[in-house]
């Protein structure tokens, strides 16, 4: 008896925790059902070449929130690497190059320059959280406002565009798309670096040392640093790690969008935050997995194409992304007043 | 039900932790309610948007 009042407590918990993902997917569900080309080849495609670079920003900044820290400058990191490649991109005959003294390079050196330029200012941000005892919260504030001017002198404060075929091709193009026709679509691009992110990651956080002093560090970070934990030299390494991945990301967006300004990657840290936060990793620190942040991305970007194909007014998916974020809040809150 | 346990000392948390401690004296059954009020009100704006859909 009392082993199967267990179970069902186990079960509504499992339910209310998941909630957000069970409607999500009853609305996904529902708007497979009521429109046509939902689960077409082009739709799930689009919905990967989404997902991806979102992905590979939550995948940073998760590692600030396992260290009880945050990351606010992800956005504007991630524009000023999209504006990095898109200037070092640009046809060498464009009018309206942005430096016109910048040598014709391949974009693998485009893509090496960005991630070290962004692992500096990851090495910042983890310096001044790690040695200067500032809060996460502060110091990436600081610096996303920093970034973000910086990125409006570089750039002039005009968009970016004039890009190369083969740094634009990086975003739109598809694997097999000469063996396998239309279904190449399901294919992109974008989905190899994603992938490559994601066991890169797992990796990482599951079979290194850097992974263990991570959680330890989250768990409590006193008795990480008495235990032997070099914890400054982590925080750092975490700084670096999420904007180099805001690097890749960035790269990626240029190339997708076939330009970039210093609007690009707005607002992309809340919505990587929150799709971490829905994912099961708490901002209080010691908990996350990959593949929670995956549903979690998943879950954000399921939700804006399914109201766009149920041709929602905007302002309504802006009031169902606010109301899931809240909940995720909720949910990690209540984590934490249980645990407690 | 209350969270009324033994507080942590401040020192001792992250300014996320010190700011979710303000909530440590609501019950959990009325944190259920609220999540439960947000999905309800999520669907409700789904509803709405539907029947308001261009």
């Amino acid at each position: 008896m009392g082993e199967t009042k267990g179970k069902t407590l186990n079960a509504t918990k499992f339910v209310s925790d998941n909630a957000i993902i069970f409607l999500i997917i009853l609305l996904a569900l529902f708007t497979w059902a009521n429109s046509q080309n939902f689960a077409s080849a082009d739709n799930i495609g689009n919905l990967i070449s989404n997902v991806a670079p979102r992905f590979i920003i939550a995948c940073g900044v998760s590692g600030c929130l396992i260290t009880k820290g945050t990351d606010l400058s992800a956005g504007r990191q991630v524009g000023l690497a999209a504006c990095f490649a898109a200037m070092m991109q640009q046809q060498a005959d464009y009018n309206a190059r942005v430096f016109e003294w910048m040598p014709d390079m391949p974009w693998f050196v485009a893509l090496l320059i960005t991630v070290a330029v962004m692992g500096c200012i990851g090495a910042v941000n983890g310096c001044v959280i790690a040695f200067l005892k500032v809060p996460p919260f502060i110091a990436t504030l600081g610096m996303q406002t920093l970034v973000y001017g910086a990125c409006q002198v570089i750039t002039g404060n005009q968009p970016i565009g004039g890009l190369k075929e083969s740094y634009r091709i990086l975003a739109s193009g598809n694997f097999l798309s000469n063996t396998l026709g239309n279904l190449s679509r399901f294919l992109p691009y974008l989905l190899l670096p994603a992938l490559l992110v994601g066991i890169f990651m797992w990796f990482l956080y599951n079979k290194t040392r850097h992974g263990k002093y991570m959680y330890a560090i989250g768990g409590n970070e006193n008795a990480a640093q008495v235990a032997g934990v070099n914890v400054s030299a982590s925080l750092i390494r975490i700084y670096i790690l999420a904007s180099v991945m805001y690097a890749l990301a960035g790269f990626l967006i240029g190339s997708k969008a076939g330009g970039a300004s210093t609007a690009t990657g707005q607002g992309y840290e809340l919505e990587a935050i929150a799709a971490c936060t829905i994912g099961g990793v708490s901002v209080n620190g010691g908990v996350g997995r990959i593949s929670g942040i995956l549903i979690g991305v998943l879950v954000f970007e399921v939700l804006k194409i399914c109201l766009q194909f149920l041709r929602f007014d905007p302002a309504y998916t802006f009031i169902a992304q606010g109301l899931v974020i809240i909940v995720a809040v909720a949910l990690d809150l209540r984590k934490y007043l249980a645990k407690k | 039900m209350s969270n009324e346990k033994k507080k942590p000392d401040p020192k001792d948390l992250t300014a996320i932790e010190r700011f979710y401690e303000h909530f440590r004296w609501i019950p959990l059954k009325y944190l259920d309610l609220f999540i439960g009020l947000c999905i309800a009100a999520f669907i409700l704006v789904l509803i709405i948007g539907y029947l308001n859909r261009a």
